[in-house]
């Protein structure tokens, strides 16, 4: 229900942008930069390829707004648009020229995120090891069921949503999505 | 219940597990199996081992640099391009118009006057060179 009441302002705050309301672009800004870059870097496998595309994202919300109708969820199209251009990206060999590895310090100078509660160093490479592998089997998979899996898995979207976003069945999407997990779950059975 | 790979309801049972739509009594007997069954076990557990994989945070600068762009879009082509376009157009259209006006006068191709006088010229060369030496 709670869900369903953000959607729905998603779609009010994205109409009113239409109007020239730049505030309920910040907000939805607000709401949602973090989502779409974390999809995307898990996409692509790299903070600034990601944050580019992510902008690229918010920038072409931002120059469709004139004619925004809303005639599916705000973030099946928002996802739609990032994921059109992560696969895009990927394509062209950007991922490749930016590639990072997850035991390398990234551009910036900061170690790839682990998750909290990890307090000695070995801990921490334990963690750092594991989140590099869960990475690598990820980024092993087809392009469709990363996307999938990953707006499934890390972004909470329903199968249902994610064929309305990659533009196939919902039979299609439930295939993808299984065959995902089940690939996972062999690449990772050693680390449950 | 057979396994979910075996299953050919297998991806729908999975889906409406992770998503929790699965009926109550259809969950409670996947549960039951992958606790006997290895493979569908771990079909379950991998969500926890996926949850090691974090995104860094977003950059402090994120937002600043959006807005820059949307910015930069909304000025007339003039003020985008600025100076540095501004400076190589204007000295471009001054040196084409520098060209324009030193453009020499055309030549003039038919003259009966002048040739006349030239083959007149070589007329009276002829008869002052000695006979032979043309």
């Amino acid at each position: 229900m709670e869900v369903a009441a953000t959607l729905e302002r998603d779609a009010q705050l994205m109409l009113r942008v239409r109007d020239g309301d730049e505030t309920s672009f910040a907000i939805l800004l607000e709401r949602h930069r973090s989502p779409v870059v974390h999809f995307v870097y898990r996409m692509v496998g790299n903070q600034a390829v990601a944050e580019e595309l992510a902008q690229e994202v918010f920038f072409r919300v931002y120059k469709s707004r004139a004619s925004y109708e809303p005639t599916a969820k705000f973030t099946t199209w928002l996802y739609r648009i990032a994921s059109h251009l992560a696969l895009n990206a990927i394509r062209d060999g950007k991922k490749r020229k930016y590639q990072q590895s997850l035991d390398q310090e990234r551009p910036d100078g900061t170690e790839i995120q682990v998750p909290d509660g990890e307090t000695s160093v070995e801990q921490r490479m334990v963690a750092q090891v594991r989140a590099a592998e869960v990475r690598q089997a990820i980024e092993a998979l087809p392009d469709k069921q990363r996307a999938a899996v990953l707006m499934h898995k890390y972004q909470g979207l329903g199968y249902a949503q994610i064929s309305a976003t990659l533009e196939v069945s919902e039979s299609a999407t439930k295939s993808l999505l299984f065959r995902a997990y089940e690939t996972l779950r062999v690449r990772l059975a050693h680390l449950a | 219940m057979t396994c979910l790979r075996e299953n050919e309801n297998g991806a729908d049972l999975l889906i409406g597990f992770l998503e929790g739509t699965l009926p109550e009594a259809a969950r409670n007997e996947l549960v039951a199996h992958a606790a006997e069954c290895s493979e569908c076990g771990e079909m379950l557990a991998v969500q926890a081992t996926l949850d090691a994989y974090e995104a860094p945070e977003v950059s402090a600068n994120f937002d600043a640099q959006l807005y820059a762009r949307i910015g930069a879009d909304k000025r007339p082509w003039w003020q985008f391009t600025g100076w540095k376009m501004a400076i190589p157009a204007a000295m471009a259209a001054m040196l084409a118009v520098g060209v324009w006006i030193r453009q020499p006068e055309p030549v003039a191709v038919d003259h009966p006057q002048d040739v006349q006088q030239l083959e007149q010229a070589l007329e009276d060369l002829e008869l002052l060179m000695p006979a032979g030496s043309l």
